[in-house]
């Protein structure tokens, strides 16, 4: 159970919900379920799967930028200040971050788990660089956010996100984004014989690896669970055929 | 609240330490809730649905959510009976729940096969899926009449050393009968009900949202037939019955009991509320303190 602190509209259909009370924080690439607990909790049934965005140690915060997509985003969005949430969390695998100079792509709301990502990097690795690529449809969100924590930020509005970006790099490559973005990526990179790290998303139930809803195709046939095995594979493991 | 003999519940003879088990398809091995909630305290696990040799299950779409409900469309990935018994089997028996397995197939020489190699551990109960609606060859189509219903019971019964619970589907033409045909066979219990079949079409692509169009109904939504069924079995069969479908709380646990189930297994619901079983167990034990009752039995198919 956490209380919202916050929960307002950034822009279309984007919200940045604060949460106090989780148990754990978790770590960049994570997620929890979050589940309202008041009103009609029946439809939709399940809790919804939403990546960290930021962790506020200190107040013992945690903040999700989500995106208002149907039903149960929909009644999230409409939750107020001081309103009850239940959290399961945090979850899957999270990304491995990396002694190095790195890369990171987002597309659309998949920039969610890479400010997080970029963060934790910088205060591990202050003298490394940060590269940022964000591609977004018509609008850019959160610009000032992802700069300050980022030394290098290459915006991209109503193209390909993945044309701006050098994968024949020694950098670490970080994805996430809509599945077409995240496998055009992945053929870039391989070109240049480079593995990078993708972060999926699915329609998931449970959330932690029982009722196998969000199973993806691996490239040696067998399945693997995005939210348990996942959300963060090499893009050779999910996307290489 | 931890008097144990209130909840405790002898199943076909295997002694459960309370009658809340973790429905097929819905907790996995067990393991993969052990860090969210107390996986000790349940009365048992049936694991996820087996075949003989595994399967990487249904491509496209999996789950699509209906007020109170969910449909799924999993087609019975598993990792094969051989790797449950040397994998899986200890990680469900470590936690202190009982043990179900639950072995499904697509023709008879997978289950009879499945079960024998199942005979390796030592299961509390193998639970027959004769009900799996979402595979397109067996499965379900054993569990519609109850000559073919019979007949699986009949050889499976034959070649397994373990207590056996047939689950049985919605989808039947007529349920009762599959029941009594099972239990003429040799079942030892009748577990029901699996999914109802039903489907969702996305409108703007114009096209099914599943693979296999049809996909099984599960949640709030398909208890009070569920209900139904529980009670209208209970009364033809004289083995223990286990009923299942929509159960989100303890009120609808104790309704199940009340129409005649010996246990009650609970899916859909997890998912949502991971501590489901856990407080419809805390819900149970109340009961029985707030009605008097030495144990929960006592109200066993009162209507």
């Amino acid at each position: 159970m956490a209380l919202i602190i916050k929960n307002n509209k950034i822009s279309d259909n984007i919200f940045l919900m604060t949460i106090s009370g989780c148990k754990q924080y978790g770590k960049p690439g994570q997620f929890f379920m979050l589940r309202p607990i008041k009103g009609n909790i029946s439809d939709p049934i399940l809790a919804r799967p939403i990546s960290i965005f930021d962790v506020d140690k200190e107040k013992g915060n945690v903040t999700f930028l989500y995106q208002v997509v149907g039903k149960g985003t929909e009644i999230l969005s409409s939750l107020k200040v001081d309103d009850e949430i239940s959290v399961i969390g945090p979850l899957g695998n999270g990304f491995e971050i990396e002694d190095n100079d790195i890369t990171l792509i987002g597309g659309g709301i998949g920039i969610a788990p890479l400010f997080y990502l970029a963060k934790e990097h910088r205060k591990m690795f202050p003298n490394r660089h940060r590269t940022i690529h964000l591609g977004f449809r018509d609008k850019a969100i959160l610009e000032d956010e992802y700069k300050s924590i980022c030394d290098n930020l290459v915006l991209n509005i109503g193209g390909y996100v993945t044309d701006d970006v050098d994968f024949d790099t020694n950098n670490t490559i970080y994805v996430c984004g809509p599945t077409p973005m995240m496998k055009a990526a992945s053929t870039h990179a391989k070109k240049v014989n480079k593995d990078i790290y993708v972060s999926l998303e699915n329609k998931m139930a449970c959330g932690v690896g029982a009722c196998l809803v969000c199973s993806c195709k691996t490239s040696d046939g067998t399945k693997k669970r995005v939210c348990k095995d996942g959300p963060v594979f090499h893009a050779s493991e999910v996307f290489y055929e | 609240m931890s008097n144990i003999n209130h909840l405790e519940t002898d199943l076909m003879g295997i002694m459960l330490k309370n009658p809340v088990i973790a429905a097929s398809g819905t907790f996995g091995f067990g393991s993969d809730y052990a860090n969210i909630i107390d996986v000790s305290r349940l009365g048992g696990i049936s694991g996820k649905g087996l075949t003989l040799n595994g399967s990487k299950g249904n491509d496209g779409q999996r789950v699509y959510e209906t007020p109170s409900g969910i449909l799924n469309s999993i087609g019975l990935e598993n990792p094969g009976v051989r790797h449950f018994v040397e994998h899986e089997y200890e990680v469900m028996r470590r936690t202190g729940a009982a043990v179900i397995a639950n072995l499904g197939g697509h023709i008879e020489n997978d289950y009879l096969e499945g079960a024998k190699l199942l005979n390796k551990v030592d299961l509390d109960i193998l639970e027959l899926n004769i009900s799996c609606p979402n595979v397109k060859n067996g499965g379900m189509s054993f569990g519609m009449i109850p000559e073919t219903a019979a007949e699986i019971t009949r050889k499976v019964k034959e070649v397994s050393r373990h207590k056996l619970l047939v689950k049985l589907s919605p989808n039947a033409y007529d349920i009762v009968s599959v029941a009594k045909a099972c239990e003429d066979a040799g079942a030892d219990g009748i577990s029901l009900v699996n999914t109802f079949l039903g489907m969702a079409i996305d409108i703007d692509k114009k096209k099914a949202v599943f693979n296999n169009v049809y996909a099984g109904l599960s949640g709030p939504a398909i208890m009070p037939i569920a209900l139904r069924m529980v009670h209208q079995v209970s009364k033809a069969v004289s083995i223990p019955v286990v009923g299942l479908g929509g159960i989100s709380n303890y009120r609808d646990a104790i309704a199940f009991i009340m129409a005649g189930a010996t246990a009650v297994q609970v899916g859909t619901m997890t998912f949502a509320v991971p501590e489901t079983m856990i407080n419809i167990i805390d819900g149970l034990e109340k009961y029985c303190i707030d009605n008097g009752l030495e144990n929960i039995s006592q109200i066993r198919g009162i209507i």
